[in-house]
């Protein structure tokens, strides 16, 4: 009786066979999320090409990257969706990387994009976000952040893992270049911590455990639109800030390359675009017939947009974390 | 032979992972890293943080394990103490999440000191954090271990301090202590090990650079840079000083007796006095507290937020069944390695001359804990990867790497039964000619059935709760109950989180309690025969 | 004058009970089969034990409100009178004072009960290291250094072979001349009582 017990769990735990072709998609944790656009992006395309598609959500867009080297060449990923351009270089050194056959002279991107194998999918720009019902007047400039009294609490992401983090990494290496060592020392005393991702930061200030969180100036239409709630605001910086760029990219050996061609198609057209700005509440790379939702417009637009060539931060990422790592460590 | 196979898969096994990252790794830039400033940072820390938790788990188990031994009755102390020996198999992440919701920025201490009119203090993150888990693990376990050196206490000795008048303190330095002090170093050495190689709990109360131990600092390699060569010097420093620790301490590993067994009650001379009932009675409700609010913050949490949701989820049922799955799997895979070592031990054992023999197997269960999971199921991974999808793959190292981690326990529960019986009866049953599966059922089932049922127990229970090579592996497609919890820890989903450790807790509780009652049926083996 | 006065303690299978005096500086001899109760005596002496009810008297006064230490007593039992993890000097000192705080004049006493049972060479060894007969006589040694008028041994000779009896015999028969002490022996044989001299008390199961 025991044995079959155990024999009949061993056997539930077997795959079914498919009869569709499956793409698989690794993407991060908060895209393929019942809150993310995910299930939306799953259904559309599901729709048109008579296949599965089914997301692997690793926990952060780094996680991607290295999870694709770790499995190399028998990965059974056929695209990654999730990487962006503080990575790309990196991404396209593993050798893993095939070109996609999507025209992105239509792209509407606040800056040139001209690497032909990673397809930018949305972007977004880097901002501290406050609450306004508890703070009237934050810090306006990075300097003045940089100055604030410690009793300012902010929390940032680990650049190691996080993108949000490494993009601010490079936010502060763009204005600061030399000298970000001593910019992480004057920041250090307010940085309540260093969390790993994303949501951990964001969440840890929705509870109200620190002032300001580092996030993207699109994240107040999230609150206004499915909270009807304004009292989040993103804060301008004169000095400019950093660009996010999110990229989808087909592996060499995907198991279904046509398939994955087509969902490259897929995601630079209007049914896929159109779930960004309300699903992952980011900017869509191909501007919507009807426009973007209203309470887009009452969003900060930076001044100046700041951005590492890709090449310069592969080169130099290490030595980079090395420093926030000596600051944020003592 | 299956003894001899065993032992030779499991060094295989443990060397082949090694093998295969080096060579992926090519060059192994060991004297690059130990050059670096930020290496010298991270060995410090994971020395540091070891030593603390080691020094507070050992000072505060002493009055513990003396206000315990000293009060033989008042409510809850069966439970009290049952808990000290469970403690080892508590799911690292349940109780991170019961930590997190007492001591964190909104827990239980906050809200207590903001009542009073005092403002939230942030202790938790970073070493502090750290240091209170570490604490919550082991300092049940050196109350075990000590309370039970106390129970050895013979009663002539209590009659001599009665007769010559000693006072509390008296009897303290001059019986008690004496019977702890053998202790201490074993103690030491097994709490230092555990600590100096914890990872789920600095990964999720440390982490950040400024509290990173060289077991977070090896994942962090391979998940955040995938930077191989650095994996591997981080893991050769790792196996060098754990190996020195392990020389220094292997001969005096205490004997870890997992059971609750009850001390028998002694006439003291000092059970009246009105200090020490204050003190003990002050101790103990420290100790309970501090041990019970975890568990009582995450039954709470789970009950009154609407975490429930989480239960409409398919990640949860995904990893509600691949934690059965993967924790039967390796408790049983560890329970038949640890029998079949055993048997080894004891067949080489009995042969007087060759003896020393014996002990080659155990240390080679021992060899597992010197090394990383993550760089175990690194180096694995990537010997393996191109012989089937990385989906399965992954699950099925998952249950190994597990397997291979709780042979240590299954050989210390199982070594001993099997020596005693195989001096016992391998005479016997060779005469009369029994010999294969009617030697299982007639002679080794019937007489082992306790210990291998209690091995199991140990080892499935251990896997369930395991938050160690998942975190390399695990996606929302593959994920466990613990790697869930950290998952919405990470997404700040603190309710659904408590939900998810109240249901991994009830797992745990009814894996074990359902394995260790197979080894009272009886009849069910019987019948098949 | 000892003074046992229809003293009864009662264990919940069965009974003790006794009624007998002993002179200052003389011996009694608790005689019977084993589980008579000749140790539960001895315990309610010493306080280690309650009685039901009954008078425990020394020199006309009462024992019973007096805690184990409080009272004029040592206790020789038939092994395990020492602490194995103490040296012979430190399970001597405890003698003098548990906090083993112990004057120059004490140490010198310590030294002399050293010499007393021939051990002087012994004082920083451990009771592992010494043979049951040398063990029985340090905890003897410790009995002199306690000077207390009354001794309770419990089967103290049982362990040990003939000559090391009678040579602990003639060392108790000095220690009770010295200190002109009572005693009170557990034992069932009859040679011991009649070597300590010690008036018989039977007891029956």
């Amino acid at each position: 009786m025991r044995f079959c017990l155990i024999a009949l769990l061993l056997i539930s735990n077997l795959a079914l066979a498919q009869d569709k072709p499956v793409l698989t998609v690794y993407t991060y944790d908060s895209f393929a999320s019942e809150w993310g656009p995910g299930p939306k992006v799953e259904a559309a395309f599901e729709e048109e090409c008579e296949c599965d598609l089914n997301f692997v959500a690793v926990d952060s867009s780094t996680g991607i990257l290295s999870r694709v080297q770790l499995e190399g060449e028998g990965s059974s990923a056929d695209v990654v969706l999730g990487l962006d351009n503080s990575l790309v270089v990196e991404a396209q050194n593993t050798g893993l990387i095939a070109e996609h056959e999507v025209d992105m002279t239509k792209l509407d991107l606040p800056l040139p994009w001209n690497n032909q194998k990673f397809l930018p999918f949305d972007f977004g720009f880097f901002a501290f976000i406050y609450d306004t019902s508890r703070m009237t007047s934050p810090p306006n400039s990075f300097e003045k952040l940089l100055d604030a009294g410690d009793n300012l609490k902010i929390v940032i992401q680990d650049p190691r893992s996080s993108t949000t983090g490494l993009g601010f990494l490079l936010w502060v290496k763009s204005l600061y270049g030399e000298d970000a060592p001593q910019a992480w020392n004057r920041l250090a005393p307010k940085v309540l911590t260093v969390t790993k991702g994303w949501s951990e930061a964001y969440g840890m200030f929705l509870e109200g455990e620190a002032d300001m969180v580092l996030s993207y100036t699109t994240s107040p239409a999230y609150h206004m639109i499915v909270e009807q709630e304004s009292r989040y605001k993103a804060i301008g910086f004169p000095e400019g800030h950093g660009i996010q760029i999110e990229v989808a990219a087909v592996l060499k050996n995907a198991p279904h390359p046509e398939l994955a061609q087509r969902f490259m198609r897929f995601i630079a057209s209007e049914p896929f675009q159109t779930l960004i700005p309300t699903g992952n509440w980011m900017y869509p790379v191909i501007f919507p017939k009807q426009g973007l939702p209203a309470e887009f417009r009452d969003l900060v637009r930076p001044i100046k947009t700041l951005m590492i060539d890709p090449q310069g931060i592969a080169d130099n990422k290490a030595d980079w974390i090395d420093e926030f790592n000596q600051a944020l460590s003592q | 032979m299956p003894g001899l196979v065993a032992a030779v898969l499991v060094a295989l096994t443990v060397i082949g992972a090694l093998c295969g990252l080096a060579i992926h790794a090519g060059n192994i830039p060991l004297l690059e890293q130990l050059g670096k400033s930020y290496t010298w940072s991270i060995i410090r820390f994971t020395f540091a943080q070891a030593a603390l938790s080691t020094l507070f788990s050992v000072v505060l188990a002493v009055p513990l394990a003396r206000a315990l031994y000293r009060r033989q009755h008042f409510f809850g102390r069966e439970l009290l103490i049952r808990f000290t020996s469970i403690s080892l198999i508590v799911p690292t992440m349940v109780a991170v999440l019961g930590i997190i919701a007492v001591h964190g920025r909104n827990g239980w201490i906050n809200d207590l000191l903001t009542l009073i009119g005092f403002s939230r203090q942030d202790y938790l993150y970073g070493l502090n954090g750290i240091l209170i888990a570490h604490v919550f693990f082991n300092l049940p376990l050196v109350t075990r271990l000590f309370l039970n050196g106390l129970s050895d206490i013979p009663a002539y000795q209590w009659k001599l301090a009665t007769l010559l008048g000693f006072n509390s303190r008296q009897n303290f330095k001059l019986i008690e202590w004496p019977a702890i002090r053998g202790l201490v170093p074993g103690a030491t050495g097994i709490v230092f090990l555990l600590c100096f190689t914890s990872f789920a709990i600095v990964l999720s109360l440390g982490g950040g650079p400024g509290s990173t131990t060289l077991e977070v600092a090896i994942y962090q390699a391979i998940r955040f840079d995938f930077d191989l060569s650095k994996a591997v010097a981080l893991s050769l420093i790792q196996i060098g000083l754990c190996l020195v620790l392990a020389f220094l301490f292997f001969s005096k590993q205490p004997v870890l007796k997992l059971q609750s067994d009850q001390p028998p009650g002694v006439d003291r001379p000092d059970s009246g006095q009105v200090m020490g009932i204050v003190q003990d009675n002050l101790v103990i409700s420290l100790a309970a507290i501090f041990l019970v609010s975890p568990f009582a913050a995450v039954l709470i949490n789970s009950l009154s937020g609407n975490g429930w949701v989480i239960l409409a989820d398919q990640r949860f049922w995904r990893a509600f069944r691949s934690s059965i799955f993967i924790s039967l799997s390796a408790g049983m895979l560890a329970t038949i390695l640890g029998l079949s070592i055993a048997h080894l031990i004891a067949k080489l054992r009995h042969n007087q001359a060759s003896s020393w023999l014996g002990t080659i197997p155990e240390l080679v269960g021992m060899l597992t804990l010197l090394i990383p999971p993550i760089t175990l199921g690194t180096g694995l991974f990537l010997l393996f990867r191109s012989f089937t999808d990385a989906l399965s793959l992954g699950q099925w190292l998952v249950i190994l790497i597990n397997a291979l981690f709780t042979l240590a326990f299954t050989l210390r529960i199982l070594v001993a039964p099997v020596q005693q019986q195989h001096n016992r009866f391998l005479h016997l049953s060779r005469s009369l000619g029994v010999t294969g599966w009617n030697q299982w059922q007639l002679v080794l089932w019937p007489t082992l059935k306790k210990p291998i049922c209690y091995a199991m127990a140990v080892s499935t229970t251990l896997s369930a709760g395991d938050m160690g090579v998942i975190a390399l592996f695990g996606t929302d497609r593959l994920s466990t109950l613990p790697l869930l919890i950290y998952r919405l820890l990470g997404n700040y989903r603190l309710d659904q989180a408590a939900v998810v450790a109240i249901c991994l807790c009830t797992l745990c509780l009814f894996l074990f309690w359902s394995i260790e009652k197979l080894a009272h049926t009886p009849a069910g083996f019987k019948s098949h025969a | 004058m000892l003074e046992l006065n229809n003293v009864a303690y009662r264990y919940p299978e069965a009974s003790v009970q006794i009624d007998f005096q002993v002179e200052t500086g003389r011996a009694a001899a608790l005689m019977g089969p084993s589980g008579c109760g000749k140790t539960t005596v001895l315990n309610l002496i010493a306080g280690l034990l309650h009685p039901a009810h009954g008078e425990i008297k020394f020199n006309h006064q009462s024992l019973l409100t007096l805690k184990p230490a409080e009272r004029p007593v040592t206790f020789l039992f038939q092994a395990h009178n020492l602490f194995p993890h103490l040296t012979v000097w430190q399970n001597l000192a405890l003698g003098v004072d548990p906090g083993l705080k112990v004057s120059p004049r004490e140490k010198q006493n310590i030294a002399r009960a050293l010499e007393w049972i021939s051990m002087p060479e012994f004082s920083e060894r451990f009771p592992s290291d010494l043979s049951g007969g040398q063990q029985q006589r340090v905890a003897l040694a410790r009995c002199l250094l306690r000077n207390r008028p009354l001794l309770l041994l419990d089967e103290p000779f049982s362990a040990l072979d003939q000559s090391l009896r009678s040579e602990m015999i003639a060392l108790i028969g000095e220690l009770q001349q010295q200190q002109s002490l009572t005693l009170v022996v557990a034992t069932h044989q009859l040679q011991d009582a009649e070597a300590l001299d010690a008036r018989i008390v039977t007891m029956e199961a």
